[in-house]
């Protein structure tokens, strides 16, 4: 008889993914107009990024990859393929440019006050936006 | 009295500046993004975990990969900007502009 004691492997726990998949899908249900605009405004930030060098560069990695080809299935089964791309008004990162400008601003606080000034027409802070 | 914001945060650098939370969340989802990438979908194709040529993509695939470009050009945006920030913002500002006159207060007295 082996002294030597038995082991036990334990499996990757798929009942945590399928949890982590379904919580996923529960939130794209329940904040829907937040998630396409999230989903909407990073697909056209990966547009402009792409046009870059260093976007190209990972383009090509990205390309065939498993992660793409096979995300895809994951990607349309988890969002029900309610997701679609629509360009937005601003890119994420000209939000963060807005933040980092902001802080770097002599009249911080008249800027900020003016945010309660300013209206909402048709869903858009910008009136002439209406005219395109 | 009217008190301006920027003179009322002395000590904002700690777990209550949600901003700050905000912008190490950032960093950390990047950060962990890059890593998956880095081992999903290495610079060098012979370099794919079963080793087997990469497939062409889809048109279909095309939107999900303009997603996950979107999340890395972020995510190096998100770099820069902070990198440009630690080194401009490093040094203690000699001249600290005036504080802002009070009819301009609102957010302040908002908050307050």
């Amino acid at each position: 008889m082996s002294d030597e004691l038995p082991t036990l492997a334990l499996q990757p726990n798929d009942d945590e993914l399928s949890r982590l998949l379904h919580e996923a899908q529960y939130l794209l249900l329940k904040h829907p107009v937040a998630a396409q605009a999230a989903f909407g405004a990073f697909v056209a930030e990966g547009r402009r990024f792409a046009t870059t060098e260093e976007g190209q560069r990972w383009e090509s990695r990205l390309r065939g990859s498993d992660l793409i080809r096979r995300g895809r299935v994951v990607w349309e089964v988890v969002t029900l393929k309610m997701l679609e791309e629509n360009p937005p008004d601003v890119l994420p990162t000209a939000y963060l440019d807005a933040m980092v400008r902001a802080t770097s601003s002599a009249e911080l606080e008249p800027l900020l006050a003016q945010l309660f000034d300013m209206g909402w027409e048709n869903g858009r802070t910008d009136p002439s936006s209406d005219e395109k | 009295m009217d008190v301006p914001i920027l003179h009322r945060m002395k000590n904002e650098f700690d777990h209550r500046n949600l901003w700050l939370q905000v912008v190490l969340g950032l960093l950390s989802a990047g950060e962990r993004l890059e890593r998956m990438l880095n081992h999903h979908a290495p610079a060098h194709p012979a370099e794919q975990p079963d080793g087997s040529p990469p497939a062409p993509a889809e048109a279909a695939d095309e939107v999900l990969m303009a997603f996950v470009l979107g999340l890395v050009g972020s995510k190096a945006h998100l770099h820069e900007v902070l990198e440009r920030a630690a080194t401009d913002g490093g040094a203690p500002n000699p001249e600290p502009p005036d504080p802002p006159p009070p009819s301009h207060s609102t957010f302040g007295s908002f908050l307050r």
